[in-house]
């Protein structure tokens, strides 16, 4: 099998794919061309004072309906051609494209009038093309094949040895035995494709080791930024690593580890867990978010978005209880799985619905709709707590935000929560959007909205999981 | 009584862990290296070990699990992680990571029992 890619390309998954499109880009483009003759064999005797002979007529249109059968044909072989360098592969089915075509557009000048007839000056078109993909070796053996075709049809012509189909009506005069014409033409003809090729073949040439250049950029640039999140999450443990220490001695006084002690230190010992546990909460986020990045794709589980929704109300039942709030929960009957990453997709409602209840006034309400629609699933959380002032609302999702009327609410938190939730929500190729006041809201206690839709189905799932598996050591 | 070595560098946790399991009728040794906590095994032939993920070196607890395993001491093995959870990767028993259990940082005394003493008795 003919080696058409040098040694010097990686034949990676993009090389290939790029190598598809544009065999398909020469199948539309051939439609065109299909419809142009066409439209030159039925149509342009009416337009233009040309005149084709029955004979010619019959020809172009036998060249048509191949053309067209030949096409359809290469859209279905395309789809089963392997990516191999020793084998049959996408570069050979283009090879094959152009040299097909090519001698039929040598057959359509043959009996359009040789050296008189306009259309060869698609030969130039196709070699431009063929010089962005072939190697030079292969792209020039065609246009000098092309070049002693033209000469020979020409002067075959010229000395009556292959009979003349004119264009009747394009010239006046006939040129094909014309000998000053004809060498001028020929000459300008094979300048014109060799500097053609030799210009194409040189741009395309630069073009791939640039882009190839440009790859290796990207993949270093890639690289720092998987150091950076390894070297964060290091050092996040670092960070972590007293605080749960001190969380676990504290515990285990509360827990009576110790030996009994006064009401007042129990309250100040809880009230320590309580912030020791919020900068844990914190410290974890800035993790998941380290991760969110580090990975560029999810995992891909089976996910009930519903279980979720009514597991996370339940882990907050003792909240709900506390503020005696009453939660309203709905869905729609078409219930269906979808696919996503279950653990990053439970921190982010786990994160929505906890700030529902936390912002929420004394027996304020909260409601949890999921309705799946034909491709997606829309979950709307709403409450009718502090809602988010208006000057407010389009920083919400910035990193590191909390609002203003967040503080006077005795809450705590990095304000990491909703920038992730807006993150992982994204990786699901899903959206976000908020509004304040919320549908359930009054002006005195407006709410807040969020409505979020995930589609069914992640569209590529990733490849890359082992890069995250090199980070083990941050454990 | 049933012996369990802990092998963690954090000297709070060490204390804390040695704490609750005393509390619970356990012969706790306790020490805060791998060299250390592989020549004690050896020695006091425990019925658990509990290892820390992550010490001098970030490997440091799956090598000195792996070592043990390597070297036929079937133990049941319970570790101590900080972050692995978090960021999703939820640890099996296997060949890669020859532990029998996790339990994450902070601990939680009643969790750290329940575990231990699952393990003991298996």
């Amino acid at each position: 099998m003919l080696k058409l890619v040098p040694e010097w390309i990686d034949t990676t998954e993009r090389f290939w794919a790029s190598l598809k499109r544009r065999n398909l880009f020469f199948i539309k483009l051939r439609f065109i061309a299909i419809a142009m003759l066409f439209a030159f064999n039925y149509l342009f005797e009416f337009l233009i004072d040309i005149q084709l002979t029955l004979f010619q007529h019959n020809l172009i249109g036998i060249i048509t309906l191949f053309l067209f059968v030949y096409n359809i044909s290469l859209l279905f072989v395309r789809k089963h051609i392997k990516t191999e360098r020793g084998r049959f592969n996408p570069l050979h089915l283009s090879l094959l494209q152009i040299c097909v075509d090519l001698l039929l557009l040598t057959f359509l000048i043959f009996i359009t009038g040789g050296i008189e007839s306009p259309l060869y000056m698609f030969y130039i078109f196709h070699l431009i093309i063929g010089s962005l993909i072939l190697p030079g070796i292969v792209i020039y053996s065609i246009a000098f094949t092309v070049l002693i075709s033209m000469t020979l049809i020409t002067s075959l012509q010229y000395f009556a040895i292959f009979p003349h189909y004119c264009l009747n009506g394009i010239y006046k005069t006939e040129l094909y035995n014309n000998p000053e014409y004809i060498i001028t033409t020929l000459i300008s003809f094979g300048l014109m494709t060799l500097v053609s090729v030799f210009l194409t073949n040189r741009i395309a040439h630069q073009l791939y080791l640039n882009e190839k250049k440009l790859h290796a950029a990207l993949k270093e640039i890639n690289n720092s930024e998987l150091k950076k999140q390894k070297y964060i999450m290091g050092v996040i443990h670092e960070i972590k690593s007293p605080i749960a220490a001190t969380k676990s001695i504290i515990s285990l006084i509360l827990d009576g580890f110790i030996g009994d002690f006064s009401p007042k230190i129990n309250q100040k010992l809880n009230r320590a867990v309580i912030r020791l546990s919020e900068s844990l909460e914190m410290i974890n986020n800035i993790l998941r978010i380290s991760r969110l990045r580090l990975l560029d794709e999810k995992t891909s589980d089976d996910v009930d978005v519903n279980k979720i929704l009514d597991d996370i109300i339940d882990l907050n039942s003792e909240n709900v209880l506390a503020k005696q709030l009453s939660v309203t929960r709905s869905t729609s009957n078409n219930f269906r799985i979808i696919k996503g990453d279950e653990v990053l997709l439970k921190l982010a409602f786990s994160n929505l619905i906890g700030n529902a209840i936390k912002y929420s006034h004394k027996k304020g309400k909260v409601k949890i709709d999921s309705y799946f629609g034909e491709n997606s699933i829309t979950i709307n959380i709403c409450d009718n707590g502090i809602g988010i002032p208006e000057n407010e609302i389009d920083k919400i999702f910035d990193n590191y935000y909390r609002a203003k009327n967040s503080n006077g609410n005795n809450e705590e938190g990095a304000g990491v929560g909703l920038s992730l939730v807006k993150e992982i929500i994204h990786q699901h190729r899903g959206s976000i959007s908020v509004d304040s006041p919320s549908q359930i809201g009054t002006n005195k206690n407006p709410g807040t909205c969020f409505k979020i839709i995930l589609p069914f189905e992640l569209k590529k799932l990733s490849n890359e999981k082992n890069n995250f598996l090199m980070v083990k050591g941050g454990v | 009584m049933s012996i369990i070595v802990v092998i963690d560098d954090d000297h709070d946790i060490l204390e804390a862990t040695e704490l609750i399991l005393q509390a619970s009728n356990f012969e706790v040794f306790t020490t805060d290296n791998p060299t250390n906590g592989y020549l004690l095994v050896k020695e006091k032939k425990p019925d658990l070990i509990i290892l820390d993920v992550m010490m001098d070196e970030p490997d440091d607890g799956f090598f000195l699990a792996q070592k043990f395993r390597r070297e036929g001491i079937t133990t049941p093995i319970l570790m101590y992680t900080s972050i692995s959870k978090v960021v999703g990767m939820e640890y099996g028993a296997g060949e890669m990571v020859p532990v029998d259990d996790f339990v994450e940082k902070p601990i939680s005394s009643s969790e750290l029992i329940k575990k231990v003493k699952f393990l003991i008795n298996k």
